[in-house]
């Protein structure tokens, strides 16, 4: 392709871009928008907050659980560690 | 305050439209409408227009929100998620002067053959389509001015390809 073919095409490809918003009538209505925004935004952020909340309580459960094993594995050696003490020393 | 912050968000709104529409026209997938998209990014714009201090032009910062939201979007649909918001008072309407068949065919070869582009190079050549400045594209991408000077090259070329082939 010659590079006046592909300015051409490029020229249309713009043209064909530029004009992909012309088929559209868009309209806003204010004042309703304000107050159906006002509305919503602030439903999204009760609902974010309650799945922070869910995510939140989520992982502390999962932390939780992984101290418990934590402390298990813990208390687990330190009786292995007393058990072979006693038995060197019999 | 709250007057002045509506007509200020009326404005951006009014000057930015087309440009958000067109947007979320290329991004549109089925089930998921342009109209859809739109109402998404007004809704984003809304919510972060208080937190714009204006270090950037204020059309940098909704060609960002608007990509954020598409790009969010398209995920969500991957991910089965299909709610959208729904706002009544944002009118939709065909314009008096619709495009014929053949413009419309070749929006549709133009919008594949930037689906078939990957997300990062998607939005680069939106934003040039758009007529905005490497320097621009840079800041909304975090790429550097040179990187998108070397990318643009290479889009540009696949989109020629892919294009002049879809008119053979």
């Amino acid at each position: 392709m010659s590079g006046k073919e592909q300015k051409e095409i490029w020229q249309e490809i713009k043209e064909i871009w530029n004009h992909s918003s012309e088929g559209e009538r868009i309209n806003f209505h204010i004042s309703k928008l304000m107050i159906e925004l006002r509305s919503k935004v602030s439903q999204f952020e009760k609902d974010a907050i309650s799945r922070d909340i869910s995510k939140i309580t989520e992982s502390i459960s999962d932390f939780e659980r992984d101290s418990i094993k934590g402390d298990i594995a813990k208390i687990t050696r330190s009786l292995r560690k007393f058990l072979n003490l006693l038995r060197k020393k019999k | 305050m709250q007057k002045q912050t509506g007509l200020a968000f009326e404005q951006v709104l009014e000057d930015n439209k087309d440009k958000i529409y067109r947007i979320c026209r290329i991004y549109a997938v089925a089930p998921i409408e342009p109209q859809d998209l739109f109402q998404e990014v007004v809704v984003q714009i809304w919510t972060s227009f208080s937190t714009f201090k204006g270090e950037s032009n204020i059309s940098t910062w909704i060609y960002k929100i608007a990509l954020n939201v598409c790009l969010r979007a398209k995920m969500k649909l991957n991910k089965n998620i299909h709610k959208m918001v729904r706002l009544e008072s944002i009118e939709f309407a065909p314009a008096v002067t619709s495009p014929n068949e053949s413009e419309q065919e070749k929006y549709q070869m133009l919008q594949s053959c930037i689906s078939s582009l990957n997300e990062g190079d998607k939005s680069i050549v939106i934003l040039y389509l758009e007529e905005l400045p490497y320097k621009e594209i840079a800041m909304i991408t975090g790429l550097s001015e040179n990187h998108i000077a070397v990318k643009m090259k290479r889009i540009r070329k696949i989109l020629l390809d892919c294009i002049t082939g879809k008119l053979n």
